[in-house]
């Protein structure tokens, strides 16, 4: 302050203050200082670009560990369509509720206000909303309401919404059986939607979504476009239409019957579609997980049972294909006994006298049938029993299926051979069963039960077609010759399955009462198992159906009476959504007269019967007639033909039934509307 | 004339008035784009933070022109009455009810309920004030131990004693190496500042020993990755090192910073530097560095220009505090020195800290502008020497009155 000794400083200073010594200003400290920081700043500069430029990637590991949440997002689980593209199972996206109980303050608050919202109890939320954790369930798959009016709660930032794909079964218990049901986890468990798991589930997503510390996520402009996954669509075979109609008569016959279970197939000839099939009891594969295993079973595949007199068809139809039985021959019934070693076979409707193949069908001759079992042999009925898919799964598709019990032949017993040939001492599942007298509407072909029919990629491209080539099992004419033994069944006066008939159409079918086995012994209870099996049109087959009713308790058991209306409603029904039956009555000789007349003279009734006036008059068309000769089954099978033709060459063959001559009412009324207001009798006459 | 005057003492060194104005700039935008994704969360407000700090850096403006205008001799006056004003603010803080606990330290000074600032923020400059006073007064007798050494070290223990209290660690050290500093400058014998550095280091090691939280801050300084060390102390550190490393060589962009989004903890006050690390990356790191650098080198170079000792010492000392506040921050930001609360001058959101760092800024411009002025004055009166002289030489020939007139009016317009 006072006066110093200037220190060697160039600089002069006029201030009160000491000018600057040597220690500082000149002087080489603060120059070391400088350095001193410079360095520092040095180190620290390399230590960034050690941390941003040569550790960078070793750190940033850790970072995605932290700054990231790696979410699977499942894809929207796919569609199941019918035939015609209506949906039997969709997803549809709602929101679960999810709480982060590290934010929830007042949780018992929180816990009561929630519980009034999602009809939840207080103490389970309560104790939700107080576990450790950053995440919890409040609720799956909330409605839009409960999402609203939780929106609205004052601490609805604490709880997030997941957007979770819900399974929705729009048709409630519609082909329940078939459609299977999901898991919470959104996991097929049943039927279809277990067996095409992989292909509807879809490739789930794993989403990197970055986040807080608390684990909530932070959603970018671009997270939000990301769509969800899709998985693949599957359409089935079936009818949703016909599948409807298939339920309501089973739900009616089942009222009836009061029956422990029943099922009903609907099959598409010529193709191998199942059009409808229906298990009952059903459920609903909304609530899949609440139902017991024992209704979630599918009956018509796993469970086998002795088809009894359904079976004659098949057996009729191997003997003939093998040329053994003759269409004009005639077995005699053995007056209705038959001892076979120390057995007997009796007849239910003994005619003590030679039948028709035709009557063994109609009557259902057990010991004809025995015998024509007898003719065949084991190894070729074997042989042909597995031609026509029995003994073995028929891929359908579905899990759960049974191949049913089907022994190899040097097992058979004499007896047991016979029982086979009407249908005892083998089990079937009702869909080998439908498959088989499928073949016999799909003119000898044998195709295999198809449920699946294709694969629609999420991009809307068809990438797999359900396919599989026929097999030929008997011959085209011997497949006619069964169908018309099937049709009298129907048909006939006296036939089994007179309750089957179906007004206007031209239905073909064949009873089946088989006794049920006692379960864990020997020998068979009181339990019987009514069944129908047939097809319709018989000119022109549509449909293929099966019913069948487990443990009947209504007074008559027997598959005329409780199998064969519900079938009956089945086939009219179903014909009507078809196109084919209008539900009006035939305007020709209704079937009842013509059997009487075929019936009376106990022999072929074709020779007997006059030749159609109209056939009688026209001059023949050469080559039809030609071909028509030679191929008379083809007749009444033929799609396309024109009816005039049809008509033309009906009746060049004497071993065809009479009833095939009427061409089926469908056909009539399409290609001859001005006929319709003229009396049916008269009709009927100028068609004979 | 006066007005000029006033605008000249603000810009007399302009070019650290443009590095604090480009630090103070960056300073507001990575603040806005640190904390405006969780004050529209908290608060519901994204420009909370920016508004608080934008009130702190117009008060801070209005300190530094508060300073670039009084007069180095008036400071000088003051000095002690400043620190004995800090030491009764830092006793204050203690008094239950004047003292708010933020984060497990009592630093807030608390008034009617208020939070009103950090004294310690205050310690440093009164300190650097206090020093420079004694060591200019003392100038000529540094080297003796009793007279400039320990003075300046009592003051300087009793202040880092008080302020361990809160305890402010950081502010302790940057307190000592800056006192340390400037009794280097100063010429205080290295025989007395080794030995004295040496007989601190015991103390040090107890301090660092005797809280347990501090032991283990340095403990996983060492080995920030280790699991136990992740989950207890190190979490702040870990996420620092990964938000700088999240950067590379260009960042992410400005505003693009992913670890802001509450994974860093204090990312916008002590830990903004980690902000810029990610979003500027090194390039941005090497230019804000370079920036502070450059600001430590016009404080050096205003002192080492300074006509006095004690405008020396100043610039010195506050050149040093901010160009240490910033390395001690930098440091621990990057991993490189144990965690310690320490706001980067300018750049964190620190009220108390911006407007000291501003009227730091304002004493630089101050004594910058003192040296402008002697120089000048200097300048002046060489010429007038010269001019004297050469008037006197010209008097003999009768000139002089026409060219003094003719040059006077040049000089001064340059």
């Amino acid at each position: 302050m006072s006066s110093k000794p200037t220190p060697s400083s160039t600089r002069q200073t006029n201030t009160p203050y000491p000018a600057p010594n040597a220690a500082f200003g000149s002087g080489k400290r603060i120059v070391w200082v400088m350095c001193f920081l410079c360095v520092l700043f040095a180190i620290l500069g390399y230590r960034s670009y050690q941390l941003q430029v040569k550790q960078r990637e070793s750190l940033l590991s850790l970072v995605h560990a932290t700054q990231y949440i790696y979410i699977r997002q499942q894809a929207q689980r796919g569609t199941i369509y019918d035939r015609k593209m209506a949906p039997l199972a969709l997803s549809v996206i709602v929101d679960s509720l999810v709480a982060n109980p590290r934010l929830v303050s007042k949780e018992l608050d929180a816990a009561r206000q929630l519980a009034r919202i999602l009809d939840l109890s207080p103490r389970e939320l309560y104790w939700k909303l107080t576990r450790d954790g950053s995440f919890v369930w409040l609720k799956r798959r909330i409605s839009k309401r409960e999402a609203q009016a939780v929106r609205q709660l004052p601490f609805s930032d604490k709880l997030r919404f997941e957007s979770e794909s819900q399974r929705v079964y729009p048709n409630g218990r519609l082909a329940a059986h078939l459609l299977g049901g999901v898991g919470s986890d959104g996991k097929g468990l049943g039927a279809a939607e277990l067996a095409m798991e992989p292909l509807l589930r879809g490739k789930s997503l794993s989403i990197r979504r970055m986040r807080d510390p608390q684990g909530r996520q932070l959603l970018r402009a671009k997270d939000l476009e990301l769509a969800r996954k899709r998985g693949a669509d599957l359409v089935l075979t079936i009818d949703k239409s016909i599948q409807y109609i298939a339920e309501m008569a089973m739900g009616r016959a089942m009222e009836k019957t009061r029956a422990k279970r029943g099922v009903a197939i609907v099959m598409e000839p010529n193709s191998g579609d199942i059009l409808a099939l229906v298990v009952k009891p059903d459920f609903d594969p909304n609530k899949f997980s609440e139902v017991q295993a024992a209704i979630r079973n599918n009956a018509a595949l796993s469970n086998p049972f002795e088809p009894g007199s359904t079976m004659k068809p098949i057996t009729m139809a191997a003997a003939m294909n093998m040329g053994l039985v003759k269409p004009e021959e005639r077995i005699h019934d053995e007056s209705g006994r038959m001892q076979i070693g120390r057995r007997t076979i009796r007849d239910d409707h003994p005619k003590r006298r030679p039948l028709t193949p035709l009557e063994i069908i109609k009557y259902s001759s057990n010991i004809c049938s025995a015998k024509i079992g007898f003719r065949m042999g084991k190894e070729r009925f074997h042989q042909q029993l597995k031609a026509f898919g029995f003994g073995e799964r028929s891929d359908i598709g579905l899990p759960g299926e049974s191949r049913g019990i089907l022994s190899s032949p040097h097992r058979w017993s004499q007896i047991g051979l016979a029982n086979i040939a009407f249908g005892q001492g083998i089990a079937v599942t009702p869909i080998q069963l439908t498959a088989a007298i499928n073949t016999i509407a799909s003119d000898g072909l044998y195709y295999k039960p198809r449920l699946f029919k294709q694969i629609i990629d999420p991009k809307g491209k068809v990438t797999r077609k359900f396919e599989t080539a026929p097999r030929r099992v008997i011959s085209s004419d011997v497949a006619q010759r069964i169908g018309l033994m099937m049709e009298s069944v129907i048909g006939a006066p006296d036939g089994t399955g007179k309750s089957a008939r179906v007004d206007g159409v031209r239905a073909g079918g064949k009873t089946g009462t088989a006794q049920k086995p006692i379960p864990g012994g020997r020998g068979y209870g009181k339990d019987r198992i009514g069944s129908f099996v047939g097809y319709a049109p018989v000119d022109q087959p549509r449909i293929t159906v099966l019913v069948v009713i487990d443990e009947p308790k209504s007074p008559c058991k027997y598959g005329g009476c409780t199998a064969a209306p519900a079938w009956s409603e089945i086939v009219r029904e179903s014909l009507t959504y078809l196109g084919v039956h209008t539900g009006e009555p035939l305007r020709f000789a209704p079937i009842s007269h013509v059997m009487k007349l075929a019936d009376a003279d106990k022999t072929h009734v074709a020779k007997k019967l006059p030749l159609p006036r109209s056939a009688a008059k026209r001059k023949h068309p050469t080559k039809i007639a030609l071909r028509s000769a030679k191929r008379p089954h083809l007749q009444a099978h033929r799609v396309h033909r024109p009816p005039a033709k049809a008509q033309k060459s009906r009746h060049s063959s004497d071993t065809t039934h009479p009833k095939r001559s009427r061409p089926s009412k469908a056909r009539r009324s399409r290609t001859k509307p001005k006929h319709r207001h003229k009396p049916a009798k008269r009709r009927s006459f100028d068609t004979w | 004339m006066q007005k000029k005057r006033w605008f000249g003492t603000l810009w007399s060194d302009p070019w650290l008035m443009l590095v604090s104005i480009v630090l103070a700039m960056v300073g507001v935008s990575m603040i806005y784009s640190t904390t405006h994704v969780g004050a529209m969360e908290k608060f519901n407000s994204p420009y909370l933070y920016l508004r608080q700090h934008l009130v702190s850096l117009a008060l801070g403006l209005v300190g530094l022109m508060f300073f670039s205008q009084l007069p180095m001799k008036t400071l000088r006056r003051f000095a002690p009455w400043m620190l004995l004003a800090v030491f009764g603010l830092l006793v204050l803080v203690l008094v239950p009810g004047f003292g708010a606990r933020v984060g497990g330290a009592i630093r807030w000074l608390k008034i009617a309920g208020i939070r009103v600032g950090q004294p310690a923020e205050l310690a440093k400059l009164a300190l650097v004030i206090f020093v420079a006073y004694s060591l200019e007064r003392k100038h000529d007798r540094v080297d003796q131990l009793f007279v400039g050494f320990l003075p300046n070290v009592v003051v300087a223990g009793l202040m880092v004693g008080l302020l361990m209290v809160q305890p402010d660690f950081g502010t302790s050290m940057l307190l000592l190496t800056v006192l340390m500093i400037m009794m280097f400058v100063g010429g205080v014998p290295k025989r007395i500042l080794v030995g004295s550095a040496l007989m601190a280091l015991p103390m040090i090691y107890l301090m660092l020993t005797r809280k347990a939280y501090r032991w283990k801050r340095i403990t996983s300084f060492l080995d920030p990755f280790a699991p136990e060390n992740i989950q207890a102390g190190a979490y702040q550190l870990v996420q620092s090192l990964k938000t700088i490393a999240m950067g590379g060589l260009w960042g992410m962009g400005i505003g693009q910073s992913r670890q802001k989004l509450g994974h860093l903890p204090e990312a916008h006050t002590d830990f903004i530097f980690a902000i810029v690390g990610e979003e500027l990356g090194l390039i941005g790191v090497f230019l804000v560095m370079l920036a502070f650098l450059f600001f430590v080198y016009r404080g050096f170079r205003i002192a080492m220009r300074a006509r006095d000792l004690f405008s020396q010492y100043v610039a010195l000392g506050l050149a040093c505090t901010v160009g240490l506040q910033c390395l001690l921050n930098v440091g621990v930001v990057m991993g490189s020195l144990p965690t310690k609360g320490m706001p980067l001058p300018f750049l964190s959101f620190a009220r108390s800290s911006l407007i000291v760092v501003l009227c730091c800024v304002g004493i630089l411009q101050r004594i910058e502008a003192d040296t402008l002025a002697s120089e000048y004055r200097a300048k002046r009166k060489r010429e007038e020497n010269t001019a004297d002289r050469e008037s006197a030489a010209r008097q003999s020939t009768g000139e002089h009155r026409n060219i003094s007139a003719g040059a006077r009016p040049v000089q001064s317009a340059s």
